[in-house]
């Protein structure tokens, strides 16, 4: 791999496998779009070194929980919760990248600590159908969300 | 069985994820070990000189202070205590790293509790190992 967005479809691909293992649901990909302003919550995770990119997860906030208590199989308590159990899986998702880019391309990538929170900013995502709802998929250079 | 297998082990936790320590907590404790958590690599240096704990699940990406910087430490101040790496970084080369800086286990998240009661089993016989030599050199 030389650049994230020339393998973007591939990692698109990869999350949507993940996401139905882990969830259990359907996953459609539908289409790209600009961020809409419902989806406003999210986590994410920059992969650095050779090939430096960031992986995020948005949805809107009652998504959001749904995913969280999809993922970890657990009432989530509280938005603190579900900003944790997306974080960890953006992490993971991101660390079973960074292995296949390691074995694929032989190169060493790292992960930087996850980052979530509410997101302002205008940009473009893929839009994902799952049972909980629509989430959108952030695959791109630079931080969506300020350091938590 | 001698004693120092029947003691109750304690194990850290070493996770910036607080539902992450909840969950191996539990399992853990399922296994018959007390648990300490720690939710980076400073406070997990910081619980290994207070707490000495028998064990150590030590996650690599974390905020503050990280796996691999506090890897290298607790083996400076604690060289004998087990670590076990548990993290989404399972590259080879980190696990290369980590097991030439003294972790006796790599687990790759997301963990299945098998690769748990495995670890857990592990960390029982390291230390048992390390006990019945520091006797011997004693003797």
């Amino acid at each position: 791999m030389n650049d994230a967005a020339e393998y973007s479809a591939e990692i698109l691909k990869n999350f949507c496998e993940f996401l139905s293992e882990e969830l259990n649901s359907k996953i459609e990909i539908e289409t790209e779009i600009p961020r809409p302003a419902e989806a406003n919550f999210g986590a994410s995770v920059k992969v650095s070194g050779k090939i430096p990119f960031v992986i995020g997860v948005l949805a809107d906030k009652s998504t959001f929980h749904r995913l969280a208590e999809s993922y970890e199989k657990i009432d989530t308590e509280n938005i603190a919760e579900d900003f944790d159990a997306i974080s960890e899986m953006v992490n993971v998702f991101a660390g079973q990248l960074i292995v296949k880019i390691a074995a694929k391309c032989h190169v060493e990538e790292d992960l930087l600590p996850p980052r979530f929170g509410k997101i302002s900013g205008s940009f473009r995502v893929k839009k994902i159908s799952a049972d909980v709802g629509n989430l959108y998929l952030y695959l791109g250079g630079a931080e969506i969300i300020s350091a938590t | 069985m001698d004693n120092s297998e029947e003691k109750k082990i304690r194990l850290m936790v070493t996770d910036d994820s607080k539902l992450l320590r909840k969950k191996l907590r539990e399992e853990l404790e399922k296994l018959g070990c007390e648990v300490v958590e720690a939710s980076n690599g400073k406070e997990a240096i910081t619980q290994v000189l207070e707490q000495e704990p028998d064990g150590v699940f030590l996650d690599i990406v974390m905020p503050v202070v990280g796996g691999i910087e506090a890897l290298q430490v607790i083996r400076e101040v604690s060289p004998n205590v087990p670590i076990v790496m548990l993290s989404s970084a399972g590259t080879p080369q980190k696990l290369m790293q980590t097991l030439k800086m003294g972790a006796i286990d790599f687990i790759q998240k997301p963990y299945s509790k098998e690769q748990i009661v495995r670890a857990v089993e592990t960390i029982r016989r390291t230390r048992a190992k390390n006990l019945k030599k520091a006797a011997e050199q004693n003797e």
